[in-house]
């Protein structure tokens, strides 16, 4: 922290000599000119850069919207902000969870298959005249919490890798998705499932007020409650976490049913939005949350990270996408640029974080 | 690096280590020793990190054939010092000269072939190796035009350079059997099989014990024999007095003194140490002693350790002496339900208790500082105060689940005012303090539950001295206020200076108990290694 | 510990990887006879919805000629594709039904039939050695792509600006509408295709993309998809910008949910692959083929437009 100060210190001298050109300096002119006050663009540029540093993440985010309002006028509309809300939603719900899992050092690679199965479950509890609304939402979030219930007790119990056991549920769960469907989409919803994806509240599509209640509910929980301090504690060090008294395993099998549950929210809020449940789909969106959550600052090793931190994450590559497509970049392209952008904010972060 | 800065801030904050009575000594030592021939001589070393000096003007002078002792506080140079003589850094100014010629080290291979090596203190050999293939990774001794390895002459010149050294090991064993001596051991041959003419040791004796130490000693006297040169990093005074021959201290990151053994006792060197008289290292005054608090009846673990029984008063100070390996740490986590017991029964305050987690431990009022405050005490990600309220939380808590953060806000600070921590705030990562303030911060974390019952498992372990009498005044503190404390320590004077009474374990049996005023270290010795029987 | 986890997990996984493989290799022999004609089918992928249509009509065709089928997916790789064909070779069946994953990557495939003697039949898709084939059985995806691309120049009187979503980059299916759609684009010199995006054949990013486009504020006059998933999550992005009116949107394959939507009139048409038609018929080639008998080479089923006129026909289960 002392190098930073002594950095700042030249940038604040500058700042205080350029807008005082008149009163003669203090300073014999010889030194004057030597560290001369850089001109007003440079320094500002300069000040500039130093703040995005700073806040690693948070700074390339800002720079990324400004960058796109720049490039399109159509970027920085309500419309399209509720856009990208919307787009963002479903990976954002699977990262608050997924932030959970990768603080306490482990991975969840199964949430992709997850969502196709809850979204095929709650679907098929969902065709005309049969079960209310509720149910159909109550069997997709339930079918998640299930699968992640499994992922939580062979980790924490039998002591298993959450590498391979969450691999193998990726598989199976992608697989009962399959069977339960036959292979084929789930079409022929009613219309009151059409809700939840396509409702809204306030005017807030009900999407992004459900993305929004989680991120709430998720930095409540772990910023202030016991429970956010044991999952740092079991990450950052679980055999001292255990001799502190913390039942550890209660943890992890808590953080996988989280993940799980809310990947059966996301499943079903993919499944109203398009209204169909593909087992197929989900597929990949394992590798989107966690991009989301390393960008944000968490550390596969568990121990350190932040909901605010995945927020930004989730944000970064949904203004990507949406961005990207607005400018009609050729998407060929667009990989590349995505790629870029998660090396970049993650060196920003590691900047800012030395 | 960022501990070495942040422990310099810290002093320069309070002052008080500013004083240096010994500096007026330097040209007096510097002359006397002017006629040595020198293998090694580096001179006005200074080297600073992003602005922050570490050193300042540093020399150090070895000669040929001797054991070298450098020594200085946590924080003072040392590591830095030895990592510009291995190429690890690079020095800003100074010079080094071997064998009179100056050279340049610019990295790790260069020191190398200058015939430097160094034994880490943290050893990290390929474990899936045998031994000699360990001691000639990257240097195999191949068949003649090949560079197929000639695995029988490696194996028949790794068999030599033990026998060389007075030492046995078998060249076919798999590192990951051995012990850390052992290791130890492999590193030094391999060093000498580099033809290293000097050989820095950092901490060789951290993690070994009793006899292997006095293998580690025969091994140094003979490398000594050899003309090989020893720089000898150590926290230990018995040792750098038994085993060397002149003593460097730095502190601060300056040069303080170097002298011969010969004109120096302990007290002078822990004064070059410190800048200052530790005057009272044990406090004496001892409190009254209550009522029993903790019985424990014939507690076994299966191959760990059997008939274990013992009873702790209130307001007493209990120790646990015996060899590395005895069994002590076991008994502690034993009890603390860390692993399960096979046969005993545990009372507290003249109640049975059964105990099989940490949990159930921590509700009966105990408390366990670990051996390892990295491994098992703290989490080094995470910040003073998430550590330090880790065991206590439910107290911070609304409704047992919501943090009342000021609330711990306040209680952690008052726990770093009273245990003297120095840290810039209770948001620093606890990974960026010294290891005393580690360790202090492990001891707060246990404090705040307001503990009965206070395990202390080699608590001054790898600590500077300074931090090591704040620890003894606390652990005093502790019994005054009544609460029992377990004090398990391999260092004599500790267990002699601060407990009531002394207990010693071998081979995972009680062979002995002194009792405060039949103290006798010869007894406690021979106890520790199994020559006394029960009387 | 690390190692025994991986140990004990390593030591699941081949158990029961074993059980199963012992369970299906169980199920295959079960109903063999000596003189029965034994025909191995690779699928590229089962958890399409097209495949499984596809796979109905060869299981209901085997069925009806008394013919054994092994069936193995190849969930979209080529290279399991042509280990699935090599194990078909290693088997001894008397004939290949080939959906090839990709026009290169399955290539090698139809090389060790040929290398093997054993006759091979390409269905639905192509590939690059298609010579080697002993018969192709398909609709050219080109002639689909064209086929939309007239469609919506019809609906747009020859102009417009209009976005392409297409299928994932590479795969035969796409590399073949996206060039057919462009051939015919190119004779209508007041038509422009202002973007042209991946939605991977999901509906959810058919849906995103195109809010995305919407977004973008530039008219929008069509969107052609190369497949009705694409399609139907398009029109979810424009009945929410409510510009129903004035965007067309077609598809291909004539799902369920398309033909209600050309029903109603959110979609202006899709293009029907006649699933049945190219799954029975290549049976019936590979039988003739496993028999010794001479068949014409290529054989193509047609495509067939469904628009508003004719949907009540394909409404009706087959």
């Amino acid at each position: 922290m002392t190098f930073d100060t002594a950095e700042n210190k030249p940038a604040a001298n500058a700042e205080v000599l350029s807008p005082a050109p008149d009163p003669p300096p203090p300073i014999p002119p010889a030194e004057h000119s030597m560290a001369g006050p850089e001109p007003r663009e440079a320094g500002r540029w300069k000040r500039t850069l130093r703040l995005l540093f700073k806040y690693g993440i948070y700074g390339a985010f800002v720079l990324l919207v400004a960058g796109m309002s720049v490039a399109s006028p159509h970027f920085l509309t309500p419309v399209n902000i509720v856009n990208i809300l919307l787009q963002t939603s479903v990976n954002g719900i699977i990262a608050v969870g997924m932030t959970l899992v990768i603080i306490t050092a482990g991975i969840d690679l199964s949430v992709g298959s997850i969502v196709a199965l809850s979204a095929v479950v709650a679907a098929s509890f969902a065709h005309p005249g049969g079960y209310p609304l509720i149910v159909a939402i109550l069997m997709g979030i339930g079918v998640g919490l299930a699968v992640g219930l499994v992922n939580g007790l062979l980790i924490a119990k039998k002591g298993l890798a959450p590498f391979i056991v969450t691999l193998a549920m990726m598989t199976a769960a992608r697989g009962l998705a399959l069977v339960y469907t036959s292979g084929r989409p789930v079409i022929n919803l009613t219309g009151s499932y059409d809700f939840i994806g396509g409702g809204s509240m306030l005017g807030i599509p009900l999407p992004v007020v459900l993305f929004a209640l989680t991120i709430a509910v998720g930095a409540f929980l772990l910023h202030f409650t016991r429970f956010g301090r044991y999952v740092f504690a079991v990450g950052g060090n679980e055999m001292a976490a255990r001799v502190s008294g913390i039942n550890t395993h209660r943890i992890l099998i808590a953080v996988y049913a989280i993940t799980g549950a809310l990947s059966g929210l996301a499943g079903i809020i993919l499944s109203s939005r398009v209204m169909s449940a593909s087992p197929a789909g989900g597929a990949g969106y394992e590798l989107d949350a966690i991009a989301a959550v390393v960008i944000g600052g968490t550390s596969l090793f568990g121990g350190i990270g932040s909901i605010a931190g995945t927020v930004v994450g989730v944000l970064i590559i949904g203004v990507m996408n949406n961005g990207l497509d607005m400018l009609n970049v050729s998407s060929y392209w667009q990989l590349v640029a995505k790629g870029a952008i998660i090396l970049l904010a993650v060196l920003l972060d590691r900047k800012s974080a030395a | 690096m960022i501990m070495d800065r942040y422990v310099r801030n810290a002093h320069n904050g309070d002052g008080r280590r500013t004083i240096a009575p010994m500096n007026g000594n330097i040209p007096m030592t510097l002359g006397h020793r002017a006629s040595v021939d020198y293998i090694l001589r580096m001179q006005g070393i200074c080297k600073s990190f992003s602005g922050v000096p570490v050193l300042r003007d540093v020399n150090l002078d070895v000669a040929a054939g001797e054991v070298h002792a450098l020594m200085g506080e946590n924080g003072a140079g040392k590591s830095t010092l030895m990592k510009i003589l291995c190429g690890i850094h690079q020095k800003d100014d100074g010079a080094i000269y071997l064998n009179g010629q100056p050279v340049h080290i610019r990295s790790p291979k260069e020191s190398l072939r200058h015939g430097i090596s160094m034994i880490h203190q943290e050893l990290n050999p390929v474990r899936a190796m045998t031994v000699a293939e360990n001691i000639f990774l990257g240097r195999e001794p191949c068949y003649r035009f090949t560079t197929i390895v000639n695995r029988h002459r490696q194996r028949e010149q790794a068999a030599v350079l033990f026998e060389e050294l007075g030492a046995s090991l078998n060249p076919d064993a798999r590192m990951s059997s051995l012990s850390v001596a052992q290791m130890q051991l492999v590193e030094i041959v391999k060093a000498v099989s580099c033809r290293a003419s000097i050989i820095i040791m950092d901490e060789p004796t951290s993690a070994i014990a009793g006899r292997e130490v006095e293998k580690l000693f025969a091994i140094i006297r003979n490398l000594k024999s050899r003309g090989i040169s020893i720089i000898y990093i150590s926290h230990r005074l018995e040792e750098i007095f038994r085993i060397s021959d002149t003593i460097t201290v730095l502190r601060d990151g300056r040069f303080i003194a170097s002298r011969p053994v010969a004109e120096l006792d302990g007290a002078a060197v822990v004064r070059m140490m410190v800048g200052r008289e530790i005057r009272e290292l044990f406090p004496k005054a001892q409190a009254a002693v209550g009522s029993i608090s903790l019985e424990v009846n014939g507690l076994a673990r299966r191959g760990k350790f059997r008939d274990i029984s013992f009873r702790a008063r209130c307001g007493e100070v209990l120790g646990f002496g015996g060899l590395m390996g005895a069994g002590r740490s076991e008994v502690m986590e034993t009890l603390f339900g860390m692993y399960r017991a096979d046969a005993g029964v545990i009372s507290i305050h003249g109640r049975s208790v059964a105990i099989r987690s940490p949990s159930d431990a921590i509700r009966h009022g105990l408390a366990l500082v670990t051996e390892d405050r990295q491994l098992t005490g703290l989490n080094l990600k995470a910040s003073v105060k998430a550590n330090m309220t880790l065991v206590s939380l439910k107290k911070f808590c609304l409704a047992r689940h919501v943090l009342r953060l000021g609330e711990e806000s306040r209680a952690v600070d008052a726990q770093l005012q009273s245990l003297a921590v120095k840290a810039r705030d209770q948001n620093q990562i606890v990974s960026t303090l010294s290891g005393g303030n580690q360790q202090k911060i492990v001891l707060a974390k246990w404090l705040l539950t307001d503990p009965q019952i206070v395990i202390l498992d080699e608590p001054t372990r790898g600590i500077d001295i300074g931090a090591k009498a704040d620890f003894y005044h606390i652990i005093r503190t502790l019994a005054r206020q009544g609460r029992t404390v377990i004090l398990v320590s391999s260092e004599m004077p500790e267990l002699l200076g601060l407990c009531d009474r002394i207990i010693i374990l071998c081979q995972g049996r009680i062979t002995a108990e002194f009792t405060r005023g039949s103290f006798d270290q010869e007894e406690i010795i021979r106890a520790a290694i199994g020559q006394r029987r029960e009387s | 510990m690390m190692k025994s986890f991986l140990g004990r997990s390593l030591g699941w996984g081949l158990v029961s990887t074993a059980v199963l493989l012992l369970g299906v290799a169980g199920c295959r022999r079960n109903a063999a006879s000596p003189h029965q004609v034994v025909i191995g089918v690779s699928y590229q992928n089962l958890q399409n919805e097209y495949i499984i249509n596809l796979q109905h009509a060869i299981r209901a065709e085997a069925k009806k000629l008394h013919v054994k089928l092994v069936e193995l997916d190849a969930r979209g790789h080529s290279s399991s594709q042509i280990s699935d064909v090599e194990d078909f070779a290693a088997e001894g069946v008397n004939a290949i039904i080939l959906n090839a994953v990709d026009e290169q990557g399955s290539a090698p495939a139809v090389d060790i039939a040929v290398k093997d003697h054993i006759p091979i039949v390409e269905v639905n898709t192509l590939v690059a050695n298609l010579n080697k084939v002993d018969a192709y059985v398909g609709s050219p995806d080109v002639k689909a792509g064209r086929m939309e691309a007239k469609e919506i120049m019809k609906v747009l009187h020859g102009r417009g600006n209009i976005v392409i979503l297409q299928g994932p980059y590479g795969s035969s299916a796409e590399v073949q509408r996206t060039q057919g759609i462009k051939q015919e684009l190119a004779t209508f010199p007041q038509a422009h295709i202002i973007a042209e995006h991946t939605a991977n054949w999901e509906r959810s990013q058919g849906l995103s993309v195109m809010e995305n486009f919407l977004a973008a504020g530039r008219p929008i006059n069509a969107v052609i998809a190369e497949n009705d998933e694409m399609a139907l999550g398009a029109c979810e992005a424009i009945a929410a910008a409510h510009k129903q009116k004035q965007i067309a949107v077609m598809g291909i394959d004539a799902i369920p949910d398309a033909l209600k939507a050309v029903e109603h009139g959110t979609m202006v048409a899709t293009i029907y692959q006649d699933a049945h038609g190219q799954g029975s018929q290549a049976v019936k080639l590979a039988v003739q083929l496993a028999q010794g008998h001479k068949v014409k080479h290529l054989l193509y089923i047609p495509f067939q437009l469904v628009t508003k006129k004719n949907v009540a026909g394909f409404l009706k289960p087959h």
